[in-house]
């Protein structure tokens, strides 16, 4: 699969980040290597299928996540 | 009490030792500031009660027993409010106050980024004094670099650094070390709070940045501590996917990582509720975390080219965040020192 331009990754994560942030356990959104990735708090398979749920409603067929933990002020 | 048993001690003296068990060994639930903190209150602070002869500078004065409270850290008077302050005698027997730290580390030393320093470098230990219903906490973060506008100079670090999360009037003392490292109130103020980018709840956030100004130039010097040493230029370098970075910071000291993500949305755990972040640098830490609590402030300097590229200011146990330098000095309106 070709990679998109990162000015149209960069506006999918724009659309999509309100209805993902909004969910509890996804602790952010990125764009690294031009792909759009969603930060999660934890492994759990149902954080995953409410992010999957999130992301086909929004029309986005396929992302990838990376477990972060949770993010605090240091 | 050389050479007694624990069945040899006098009972009112156990009676004593167990009140102060009751009274100063239980924990209680008071919510953790998030800037790096702990606790005076008594309940929190106090990790043990025991029985002994009274300790001076590491000598029994006299042979009187007294209970001994072991605490996590023991604080000079003036950043105790005075509710917080052990009593000096129990059921009529006299206490002592040892610190022991919490008894799961004991370091053999306290690291160079915690210790007092004059003139003060950018990655040492820097803090602000709790006022109001945070008053019982101490803190401490990492004092970044030095900026300027004009001839004035600037520390910069964090806003929940340098101003508690919007919370602190414009002219608080700011101290080196932070009060959590042993700073102490009346002779350690640095500089004063001068401009904080407030911290907003309800909107997109895109730095954690504050600056103070210097008291006394001559008390602070732009190179950092340790293996990140001087920036080679004054300009920053924009942060890009797979830079190698580096940075001194309070508690984690010199580390290394790699730059993961250059444009994340992240969502952060304050005082204030979860912040959002927009913009954000992602950076992974090589052979271990890069950061830890105490380090927001730092300054992520690139390696190849020791010129900056972000400030730190969040984390999780897998990643750190940073500002985009540059968006912290517009947002200011100060440049970097040299």
């Amino acid at each position: 699969m070709a990679v998109p331009p990162e000015a149209d990754v960069k506006a999918l994560k724009r659309r999509v980040a309100p209805r993902l942030l909004a969910i509890d356990g996804v602790t952010g959104l990125g764009t690294p290597g031009g792909v759009l990735v969603v930060y999660l708090e934890n492994d759990s398979a149902a954080l995953r299928r409410e992010v999957d749920a999130a992301l086909r409603a929004e029309g986005v067929p396929e992302t990838h996540v990376v477990v972060t933990g949770e993010f605090k002020a240091q | 009490m050389k050479g007694t048993s624990r069945k040899d001690i006098d009972s009112a003296v156990q009676d004593a030792k167990r009140e102060a068990t009751t009274r100063f060994l239980s924990r209680s639930e008071i919510g953790t500031p998030s800037a790096y903190s702990v606790s005076a209150r008594p309940q929190q602070n106090v990790v043990g009660v025991g029985l002994g002869t009274k300790v001076t500078k590491g000598k029994a004065t006299t042979r009187q027993p007294c209970v001994r409270f072991y605490v996590d850290r023991k604080l000079g008077e003036t950043a105790i409010p005075p509710e917080f302050v052990l009593p000096s005698t129990v059921n009529g027997v006299p206490t002592d106050v040892i610190e022991t730290g919490r008894f799961l580390a004991q370091p053999a030393a306290v690291p160079i980024q915690q210790r007092r320093h004059r003139p003060a470098s950018p990655g040492c230990s820097i803090g602000f004094q709790f006022t109001g219903a945070k008053a019982g906490f101490v803190m401490a973060g990492t004092f970044g670099a030095v900026v300027a506008a004009g001839s004035v100079r600037y520390i910069l670090s964090n806003n929940h650094v340098l101003a508690d999360e919007n919370s602190l009037p414009i002219g608080s003392a700011i101290f080196q070390p932070g009060l959590l490292d042993h700073g102490k109130v009346s002779t350690d103020q640095i500089a004063r709070l001068t401009r904080f980018v407030p911290l907003k709840a309800g909107a997109a956030n895109v730095v954690d940045a504050a600056i103070a100004e210097v008291l006394v130039a001559k008390t602070v010097r732009p190179r950092v501590l340790g293996k990140v040493g001087a920036l080679k230029s004054a300009t920053p370098i924009d942060a890009t996917e797979g830079m190698k970075v580096h940075k001194t910071g309070r508690t984690t000291g010199y580390t290394r990582g790699s730059i993961f993500d250059v444009s994340a949305t992240v969502k952060v755990q304050y005082d204030l509720g979860t912040l959002t972040f927009e913009d954000q640098v992602l950076i992974r830490g090589e052979g271990g975390p890069f950061s830890g609590a105490g380090d927001s402030g730092s300054l992520i300097v690139d390696r190849t080219s020791a010129r900056a590229t972000g400030l730190l200011f969040a984390g999780s146990s897998r990643f750190t965040i940073a500002n985009h330098i540059g968006d912290v000095l517009d947002a200011l309106d100060v440049v970097l020192v040299l």
